[in-house]
């Protein structure tokens, strides 16, 4: 079914893990070098600033080649714009399947958007065909969005973009809030939709832990947790008040009650996991969730919100976050079952250099001068988070 | 093959050493797990709640609570996390160094949106300074600048180019932003950085800091450069600017390996030299047909580009 073998996958995931050891000055660059041929795969990647690039073109050229036809053979009707968009459709996922199949293409942003553009193009043509059968709107934007849920789905099956997952779990849980129902019954549903997504990934990522496809089930199962705390708490949209992203929503009875408790609940729930597992994508869910909980508890028992709460929430947050640094370092070797505050890989995001010129706690790794090659964890100093201590 | 046994064959072929692997197995088994970068984003979340609700709460409460307890309590703050760092920090060095605890990139950040909040309210309250207010942003970007280059922090130094940039009119919500002498105070701030930045890297100051003035630099000049060509009535100078910037910022990011420069270059390059070709042209299938010819041209150049500096996966 995938576009890439599994030793592919994996020899990716295994290449860039040894490099950033490298990077880390856990290995030597030499000792690597006898390490590349084993690791070595025949595909092509890019640098992430042109796969932006290069996926942004792409793009451009699908809309005006599409918008071209259209516009040059007078294709104004609403079966022949979904006729064209099926079409551009098919040639958009076989030219993907052409790119990967011929040039062996990996994430290098053509063919990534070539995908997505497919079925995006795939999900305008179902919604308009169904517009012209029915003429009903709610089917209209069903279809869509159910077209897209699958169209995600199969892009990460066939290819293994996790955001087509990501975002083909977005379409699905919006498909409850088409049907005329109540807005708990809208809230609800979604919410089962994407806790069902959750146990299917969790099942694949307690099966298969950090070793790939395990990666990408961690990152999808902790969205997933996401989508059902965003969901569930009625607060969220605050800003929403024209009803714009929810039309109605829940302010009393029962079913605000229950989620008022569930959104204390969910995040208690991914912190014990993501400590117990050691679950980076599950913890950062985690602990996001449960500040958005903090903040958004005085709403939901209608207690008066004050100027000051930020403040106390920003003190809650440093002294949360020096606490358990300072428990951390206290501990023997500096970590306590296994948690440290010390830095010990360094990661390479290039998106991170970029960021690292705005006000954003984010240091390039250009930054990082790479320690010499080390036995063990000697450092630890790194942002004077560690306790200093050798492992 | 899991990452472990190909770790355990390393040793035994001696690729790595025993106390390599023992480390990098306790990696992969997770027997280490690092929480650092969880730690500094709770920090800054932090920091900005607790900067955000000063702000409101000053607003809000101004009258109640008096100005000179306001100035007081925000005058002790600064001046306490100024002491903090001068106390803890390690002596000035023209080259990187470690921040000697989690917390103290973050209490120097929070002194310094503290003065900000103060200098604000200072002029909200007694408008020491009226029209010329904007002089505020000088002299707390200045402070910034000294802040980040004494204690090496680059949030310091972000914070400080921001209202640098603020003093000279770029102002992102103003109506009008980027119309006439707007768009020549952003050119003279781009270029200021840039040589701020050159010239501090060429004298071995904080080398590392470089990348943050280009960054912002090159957006600002290419961003102004790019709202002058959209100008009809502007100078057509801006079109032999956007060009020139935007060919050195490609051929600076090839040459250095910094390929985000390459796609600012091309993405601005583009959108101001498809404006000035598609001003005149009114048909649509025939800017479609533009669009979609001169992108595949676009991409090839960037495919060959991507082919020779491009990395396997």
């Amino acid at each position: 079914m995938r576009k890439y073998t599994d030793d592919e996958e994996r020899r990716v995931r295994k290449r860039s893990r040894v490099r950033e050891w490298v990077r880390s000055g856990l290995l030597s660059a030499p000792q690597v070098e006898g390490l590349d041929g084993e690791l070595r795969v025949d595909l092509r990647r890019t640098n992430i600033y042109l796969r932006g690039t290069l996926a942004f073109f792409t793009m451009l050229i699908v809309v005006a080649l599409v918008g071209f036809t259209v516009s040059a053979f007078g294709l104004h009707s609403d079966v022949a714009g979904a006729t064209v968009a099926a079409l551009a459709a098919i040639l958009c996922i076989t030219a993907a399947e052409a790119v990967v199949g011929e040039f062996r293409l990996y994430r290098f942003g053509v063919e990534e958007m070539l995908a997505a553009c497919s079925v995006m193009l795939l999900s305008i043509s179902a919604s308009e065909f169904s517009h012209a059968a029915t003429g009903n709107s709610t089917s209209e934007a069903t279809v869509a969005l159910l077209v897209a849920a699958a169209g995600g789905l199969g892009l990460y099956l066939r290819f293994g973009f996790v955001w087509a997952a990501l975002g083909g779990m977005c379409c699905l849980a919006a498909i409850p809030f088409q049907f005329d129902q109540s807005p708990a019954a809208h809230r609800a549903w979604a919410a089962v939709l994407l806790g069902v997504v959750f146990a299917v990934t969790r099942v694949q990522r307690i099966r298969y832990e950090e070793e790939w496809p395990g990666d990408e089930y961690g990152v999808l199962q902790a969205a997933a947790l996401g989508g059902v705390y965003l969901l569930l708490n009625v607060h969220v949209f605050w800003w929403d008040r024209y009803h714009w992203l929810l039309q109605q929503d829940v302010s009393s009875g029962g079913f605000y009650w229950l989620t008022w408790v569930l959104t204390w609940v969910l995040p208690a729930v991914g912190l014990v996991l993501g400590i117990r597992e050691k679950d980076r994508p599950l913890l950062a869910v985690s602990v996001a969730t449960a500040i958005v909980t903090l903040t958004t508890n005085k709403p939901y028992l209608g207690w008066e919100r004050h100027t000051w709460d930020p403040i106390l929430l920003g003190v809650v947050l440093m002294a949360v976050a020096l606490g358990i640094r300072r428990w951390l370092s206290r501990g023997p070797d500096a970590a306590r079952s296994g948690f440290t505050a010390a830095r010990i890989v360094l990661r390479q995001d290039p998106v991170l250099s970029v960021l690292s010129a705005a006000p954003l706690p984010i240091q390039a790794h250009t930054h990082a001068a790479a320690p010499p090659a080390a036995t063990g964890f000697d450092g630890g100093r790194s942002g004077g988070a560690g306790g200093g201590g050798s492992f | 093959m899991s990452l472990l046994a190909d770790l355990a064959r390393w040793n035994t072929s001696g690729t790595i050493t025993d106390s390599q692997h023992d480390a990098l197995a306790a990696l992969v088994r997770k027997d280490r797990f690092s929480v650092f970068d969880e730690l500094n984003a709770l920090l800054y979340l932090g920091v900005l709640a607790f900067i955000a609700g000063a702000g409101w709460t000053i607003q809000t409460y101004s009258a109640r609570l008096g100005d000179l307890a306001i100035l007081f309590t925000l005058t002790v703050s600064f001046a306490g996390s100024l002491y903090y760092c001068f106390a803890r920090g390690a002596p000035y060095s023209n080259s990187q160094q470690e921040s000697p605890t989690l917390a103290f990139d973050y209490v120097l950040y929070l002194g310094c949106l503290l003065l900000g909040l103060e200098l604000g309210f200072i002029e909200y309250r007694f408008r020491l300074l009226q029209d010329s207010w904007d002089h505020y942003l000088l002299l707390s970007a200045l402070v910034y600048f000294v802040l980040a280059y004494r204690f090496d922090n680059r949030l310091v130094l972000s914070l400080a180019l921001s209202t640098l940039a603020g003093w000279f009119g770029f102002r992102l919500f103003r109506l009008q932003w980027f119309s006439g002498s707007l768009r020549v105070d952003a050119l003279i701030y781009s270029a200021l950085v840039t040589a701020s930045g050159v010239a501090l890297h060429r004298a071995t100051i904080k080398r590392h800091f470089l990348e943050a003035y280009l960054h912002v630099a090159v957006n600002v000049a290419l961003a102004a450069a790019v709202a002058g060509v959209f100008e009809r009535s502007a100078s057509p100078l801006y079109f032999l600017l956007l060009v020139a910037c935007g060919g050195a910022s490609v051929v600076g990011g090839v040459r250095f390996s910094r390929f985000a420069f390459v796609a600012y270059g091309v993405i601005y390059g583009y959108i101001g030299i498809s404006n000035l070709i598609l001003r005149s042209v009114n048909d649509f299938t025939a800017v479609m047909a533009y669009i979609a010819i001169s992108a595949t041209v676009v991409i090839v150049l960037l495919v060959i580009l991507a082919r020779r500096f491009g990395r396997d996966a």
